[in-house]
């Protein structure tokens, strides 16, 4: 019976642990997701099977920053299954007149919906490689860990999703 | 735009906040998912060695339990045992058998009984093959 009592208090503390981990890292898994998927009902759904796959493994890494690249790598890789199954199709929102976006924070947030739409025209892993490099702040290496390929291959990423970024803000078709 | 303009375009991103809905969703979700248990995956294994050791000290505890989870096991009696490999039986061996067997008492048939009448018969066989003298007496 004591044993019993250990053994669920062992859980429940467990339980608590993970609870914490969840709430740190959620924003982080949520928003991955989301610059890599486009929507947040998708993004939704690759963060609950990335913590979950997270409970499965156990939190057992040697330190944050290895559980940091843990999500990231399955976050990318879930975001990647998704991308294969289905092909975005979104288009560039137009840009509205003048007087309609007079006011710079409005601008702004048109030109982020522009550069999210941009980013969904992206092959997956372009996309996967300026969203860590780029809007997540990894360094090179780390990217190219979290993607499973070499540093170069991650900096040709990057430059080629940068190019074609650019010519589809401009409103340049390729 | 400019290569600047579009990185800080996209480092301005990163701080974006999450719908506080969704978070919630998610976290529902995977609580909904993993709760499901009581204990994690990981004390399945301890909780059933702990189970079987349990029961073998109840078992082992009651050596008379132990005996009677014996006894249906059949074992060959000696004598067919030696019946089996063609040696003679050890004498007495099939003891148990027979003396069960004359244990029971034999019930008597009463019709029989009955229709036997209560005389004595006497029967004296003379040197002449084809001459029997019969005394009955009541």
């Amino acid at each position: 019976m004591r044993e019993a009592a250990l053994m669920f208090g062992i859980s429940r503390a467990a339980g608590d642990f993970f609870d914490q981990v969840i709430r740190q890292r959620e924003r982080q898994v949520m928003r991955t997701a989301y610059r890599m998927l486009g929507n947040w009902a998708d993004a939704e759904d690759v963060a609950q099977e990335t913590f979950l796959r997270l409970h499965r493994h156990g939190l057992d890494f040697p330190d944050d920053a290895a559980l940091g690249a843990w999500l990231y790598r399955v976050t990318v890789n879930l975001c990647l299954d998704r991308s294969r199954a289905a092909r975005p199709g979104c288009e560039l929102p137009e840009l509205r007149s003048d007087e309609m976006a007079a006011d710079a924070a409005l601008l702004r947030e048109e030109q982020k919906s522009r550069l999210m739409a941009a980013l969904a025209q992206l092959p997956a892993k372009e996309r996967a490689a300026v969203t860590l490099r780029e809007i997540e702040g990894l360094s090179t290496v780390e990217v190219a860990e979290v993607l499973g390929s070499s540093e170069g291959t991650v900096r040709s990423q990057v430059s080629k999703a940068m190019t074609r970024l650019k010519q589809l803000m401009s409103g340049e078709k390729r | 735009m400019n290569d600047e303009e579009l990185r800080g375009l996209l480092s301005g991103m990163r701080d974006d906040p999450v719908p506080a809905d969704s978070l919630v969703r998610m976290r529902a979700r995977v609580a909904e998912r993993t709760r499901g248990r009581v204990f994690p995956r990981w004390a399945v294994g301890p909780a059933a060695v702990a189970a079987c050791f349990c029961l073998s000290m109840f078992l082992l505890r009651d050596p008379v339990r132990v005996e009677r989870l014996k006894s249906p096991v059949a074992r060959p009696k000696p004598a067919a045992a030696a019946r089996v490999s063609g040696t003679r039986p050890e004498r007495g061996a099939d003891e148990t058998v027979r003396r069960a067997r004359h244990a029971a008492p034999r019930q008597k048939n009463p019709r029989r009984e009955a229709q036997v009448p209560d005389t004595t018969v006497i029967r004296i066989e003379t040197a002449d093959p084809n001459v029997v003298i019969l005394l009955i007496g009541d």
